[in-house]
């Protein structure tokens, strides 16, 4: 079947995209894990684009086998890597997510803290400044 | 803003993720299996541990039809000899009770009628790999000559059933004892059989009578005998090919679970390889040389 | 917030700052290898001004704060991840050692399910043939060894969480110590006006280690440390330091107790020591009570079919499994109990002599689980009993003090619950026909105990036979099915402990990055970048949605059965 020809192309570029997926979310937190912001923004961006490439797959290959009438076969072999493939994007997302919980609930208490410091204060002399006594609201 | 100059954890940390990743990669190429502990894919761990033992029992079921399904065959070409050898007896012996035949015609279709009782009782006697059809599950050959019994033979097997698990939850009963299509009280075959052959040496004929209309009953009763085994080929075969599909579904629902393709693991072992490469060239410019050599560079 | 003390004088403020900045110059000279130092940088500014309702008031040069307390905060959010990371990996390392006996090696349990099955499926085909009857007994006994053996893996798993948790508990101690003379030497350089950064540095380190040790909380006042666990057990305060003490508790385990005796075991969260107590006390006890409910229940359901049956004697069928009178080792001590092949209940009862009870053997494996078994052990329970699980009707009729004979009798309706039987309980006791004292809670384990307050005798529970039965709750699932979710509790909590460990390691990076950097030059640059940080992470986690999604979009590929 010529078309055939057309699906596996589709999968080898699923298969891209997955992987290429799955080391953006690696570098995202390698970046997080080295407060690399503009890396991290970087990552996301590329993340953006390739879920939206991702989420468009199924809609092609049901437009295909409309045209077509039939599901059409996919090569078993290829399809056993998109399965792998996919197994290890959502085992990397789940540690991501829980980066992403950890860093970000940082990031709010430090944003709570700098906001409570736009007030008026000055403070105690002396050289133990490292130890305050201090609160901000969360 | 200040360089952070101590870089030595973030390099440590790179290390370590790489060997792991190098360790999976190896773990995946030797297996090949991406799925070696339940923490990889819980759910197809969990998901593995039925389609095993669901496979374990297809291919036991598979196993039980296909010898069951011999012994099945076996019988019922067996029942159909009998029925067979049944008509002739009963041709004969609507001849012989036609009153027009000579005393040594009789016994002429006495000897014949004689000779079917033998060859019904070896079909009786069917045995498939040592084992006897038609003897319930006793061991011992169904129907032995035995001069005290009226039809000069004696059953030696018992009356169980066998029900064949071919299926979860699904048992197929496989034999009909001897004692059921030979020798029922009601309408016993070999009794029937040297009935006639007495009442044709006696020249008998209300008795010839007697004899082939039984004889006559007799076919239609093991024709339903012989029908049970058939329908149970139909539902053994019908089952196999059920199996077989069972099978290939099994097997493929296993390879979406835990399979890994080999080549895909050759290109994650290369791919680790070369970043674990990268890493600790990187690392080794930056940690003293103490250090490195506790460092173990993957095999 | 609040203004600190605003009314310092000008010149007090610029005298301590000169003094500051040259001490934190030596300090960095000398110090640059010591871990945990940090960079102390002097800046100075402009005061903010400060508006109050009398005006705009001026302020002279002061040391920016703003460093330090945000380092302060880097410190909290540092030793709570400590905590946390800490406890995930000592989880995460027991689970990895727990998860190899669920794993598939030819001599787990699904293994041993697997050849079981298959060979009863062999017995109906041939029956009566010593060799197939005596592939059930050597797979039932393989069967029973996988138990045996998951069983005790479990227990080691629990053995080893035990010892963790009293070097654990020495280590804090030793910790605390240090800690208590730490804070006294600051307490002391503060009093005398000295610069005591590097001793501050040491103790924020102890701390940080403490922390990965069990979780704490830290406050201070004064220049005071006090630091107590999560719950409030005080550990130091000031120089003094409180230790905590282990004792053998009655389940063989070691309690942890404060400084005064009193037990805290079940307060402690986070760190080593809150990790080992989590998968000794509730983890590892959750599965072996999966695990123990399923061997009792199979056992008793494949017993039940062979006592349905005859064997190739004539006789009827005697019970293939013992398993232990303790429900808390039934699968421990799961054995086969017959080696003789003819003991096989092959044959069912009745009329037409058939070998039909082959398929009642093992529909013990194909159908669900029964919910109540009768057996002369104590019960254990595939989910733990609450007060709202359902007493099936005639169930229960009568509750006997094994050390007085004395009997309450409670019928079981179709509403009945352990909470009503509770309930009854207690009005027997207020009418005066029960002792007084007697209750029904719950062990750890999830089983009903009753218990009076003389003896705490555990009650036995009697099955409406009379014969001393147990509570069940009603398992409904095939022991493959019920294995299989076993299984995926084990896998599950191993994934969890190990993503966890290792997203907190990554934050834990991040923190400590952040800590011996110096971000923005002022307040409204750095928070903004903060912002941009935070956009960043919101942004990210849209996308952790969208594949979490995918994977149920994928299934319209064709190309994966996803999970």
């Amino acid at each position: 079947m010529s078309n055939t020809g057309a699906v596996d192309r589709d999968q080898r570029e699923h298969l891209k995209t997955i992987r290429a997926l799955v080391r953006e979310l690696d570098r995202a937190m390698l970046a997080i894990s080295r407060n690399r912001l503009s890396e991290l923004e970087d990552s996301v961006a590329e993340q953006e684009i390739l879920t939206a490439r991702l989420r468009g797959i199924p809609g092609a290959v049901r437009d295909r086998n409309d045209m077509h009438r039939v599901a059409l076969p996919i090569d078993s072999h290829l399809a056993k890597e998109v399965a792998a493939a996919h197994a290890e994007l959502q085992q990397r997302n789940r540690v991501y997510e829980a980066v992403l919980r950890h860093s970000g609930h940082s990031a709010s208490l430090m944003v709570s803290l700098l906001d409570s410091f736009r007030g008026n204060f000055s403070e105690a002399s002396g050289s133990r400044l490292r130890h305050q006594t201090w609160s901000c609201q969360v | 803003m200040q360089i952070n100059s101590n870089t030595t954890p973030d390099l440590l940390a790179d290390l370590q993720r790489s060997q792991a990743s190098l360790n999976t990669a190896l773990q995946e190429v030797a297996t090949g299996r991406s799925v070696n502990v339940p923490s990889d894919n819980p759910a197809a761990s969990a998901a593995m541990v039925e389609n095993t033992i669901e496979t374990g029992n297809v291919d036991q079921y598979t196993k039980n039809i296909s010898t069951v399904l011999t012994t099945v065959e076996s019988a019922s070409s067996a029942l159909g000899n009998v029925v067979t050898a049944l008509t002739q007896a009963v041709s004969l012996g609507t001849e012989g009770a036609n009153g027009t035949n000579s005393t040594a015609n009789l016994q002429a279709m006495a000897t014949q009628v004689q000779g079917i009782l033998s060859t019904v009782v070896s079909l009786a006697n069917t045995s498939v790999a040592g084992a006897y059809v038609f003897g319930g599950t006793a061991n011992s050959t169904p129907y032995t000559a035995d001069a005290s019994s009226s039809t000069g033979y004696t059953y030696n097997g018992n009356s169980d059933q066998t029900s064949v698990a071919v299926g979860d939850n699904l048992s197929i009963q496989v034999n009909l004892p001897g004692s059921q299509i030979f020798s029922s009280s009601s309408n016993s075959v070999l009794g029937s059989l040297s009935s006639l052959v007495t009442a044709l040496q006696n020249g008998d004929t209300s008795g010839i009578e007697t004899a082939t209309n039984s004889l006559s009953s007799a076919i239609a009763t093991v024709g339903n005998q012989q029908a049970f085994y058939t329908n149970a080929e139909t539902q053994l075969n019908s089952q196999e090919t059920f199996l077989q599909q069972d099978t290939v579904s099994l097997a493929s629902q296993a390879t979406n679970l835990v399979g890994i393709s080999l080549s895909t693991a050759a290109t994650d072992l290369t791919q680790a390889e070369t970043q674990n490469s990268a890493v600790l060239a990187a690392t080794a410019k930056v940690l003293p040389d103490t250090l490195l050599n506790y460092l173990q560079a993957p095999s | 917030m609040g203004g600190l003390n605003a009314t310092l004088s000008i010149g007090m403020q610029a005298l301590d700052a000169a003094q500051g900045a040259i001490d934190a110059t030596s300090n960095n000279i000398a110090n640059a290898d010591t871990a945990g130092y940090t960079e102390e940088v002097v800046q100075f500014s402009e005061n903010p001004l400060s508006q109050s309702e009398n005006g705009v008031t001026g302020g002279g040069v002061t040391m920016d704060g703003i460093q330090s307390v945000q380092d302060e905060l880097l410190d909290v959010q540092i030793q709570q991840q400590t905590s946390q990371e800490s406890s995930a990996s000592t989880e995460s390392a027991s689970l990895q050692q727990i998860q190899t006996y669920f794993t598939t090696t030819g001599t787990d349990i699904a293994s041993a399910l697997t050849s079981f099955s298959s060979s009863l499926a062999a017995l109906s085909a041939n029956p009566t043939n010593t060799a197939t009857q005596q592939g059930v007994i050597s797979s039932g006994k393989e069967l029973a060894q996988a138990f045996n053996t998951t069983a005790s893996g479990l227990q080691s798993a629990q053995t080893s969480a035990n010892g963790l948790v009293t070097t654990t508990v020495a280590q804090i101690n030793t910790l605390t110590q240090q800690i208590a003379q730490l804070n006294g030497q600051v307490g002391q350089l503060t009093a005398s006006g000295q610069n005591d950064s590097s001793a501050e540095d040491q103790l924020n380190e102890a701390v940080v280690q403490l922390a990965g040790l069990t979780g704490v909380a830290v406050t201070q006042s004064d220049g005071e440390d006090t630091i107590t666990t999560g719950n409030g057990t005080p550990l130091v305060m000031g120089d003094q330091s409180f230790s905590l003490q282990t004792s053998t508790g009655s389940d063989g385990f070691q309690q942890v107790l404060d400084s005064n005796g009193t037990n805290i075991t079940s307060t402690i969260q986070g760190g080593q020591l809150g990790g080992a107590i989590q998968m000794r006390d509730q983890v590892i006890p959750g599965m072996l009570s999966q695990l123990n409910s399923l061997a009792s229940q199979f056992s008793s359901s494949f017993n039940a079919a062979q006592t349905e049956g005859l064997d190739s004697n004539g006789n009827q069928g005697q019970d293939f499994f013992t398993t232990s009178t303790d429900s808390n080792n039934a699968a421990a001590d799961m054995s086969v109990s017959i080696s003789d092949p003819s003991l096989l209940a092959i044959n069912s009862v009745g009329s037409t002599n058939s070998n039909s009870n082959v398929a009642n053997l093992s529909a013990a494996l194909t159908e669900a689980l029964p919910s109540n078994s009768a057996s002369s052990a104590e019960g254990t329970t595939s989910a733990p009993l609450t007060a709202s699980t359902a007493l099936t009707d005639g169930s229960v009729t009568s509750i006997t003090d094994s050390a007085t004979g004395q009997t309450f009798s409670f019928t079981a309706g179709a509403s009945s619950t352990i909470a009503s039987l509770q309930a009854a309980i207690a009005s027997a006791v207020a009418a005066g026909t029960l002792s007084a004292g007697t209750s029904l809670s719950f062990n750890t384990a999830g089983q009903a105990v009753i218990s009076t307050t003389t003896s705490g005798d555990t009650l036995q529970v009697a099955s409406s036979d009379s014969v001393l039965g147990e509570f069940s709750s009603t398992s409904g699932q095939t022991p493959a099915k019920s294995y299989a979710s076993l299984v995926f509790d084990v896998g599950n909590a191993a994934s969890n402990a190990s993503t966890q460990a290792t997203a907190i390691g990554t934050t834990l990076l991040q923190l400590t990055d952040q800590q011996s950097s110096i971000s923005g030059v002022n307040i409204d640059d750095e928070t903004a970048n903060l912002i941009r940080f935070q956009t960043a992470y919101q942004a990210a986690a849209r996308i952790v949605s969208t594949i979490q999604e995918l994977n149920t979009v994928t299934m319209d590929m064709g190309s994966s059965q996803s999970y």
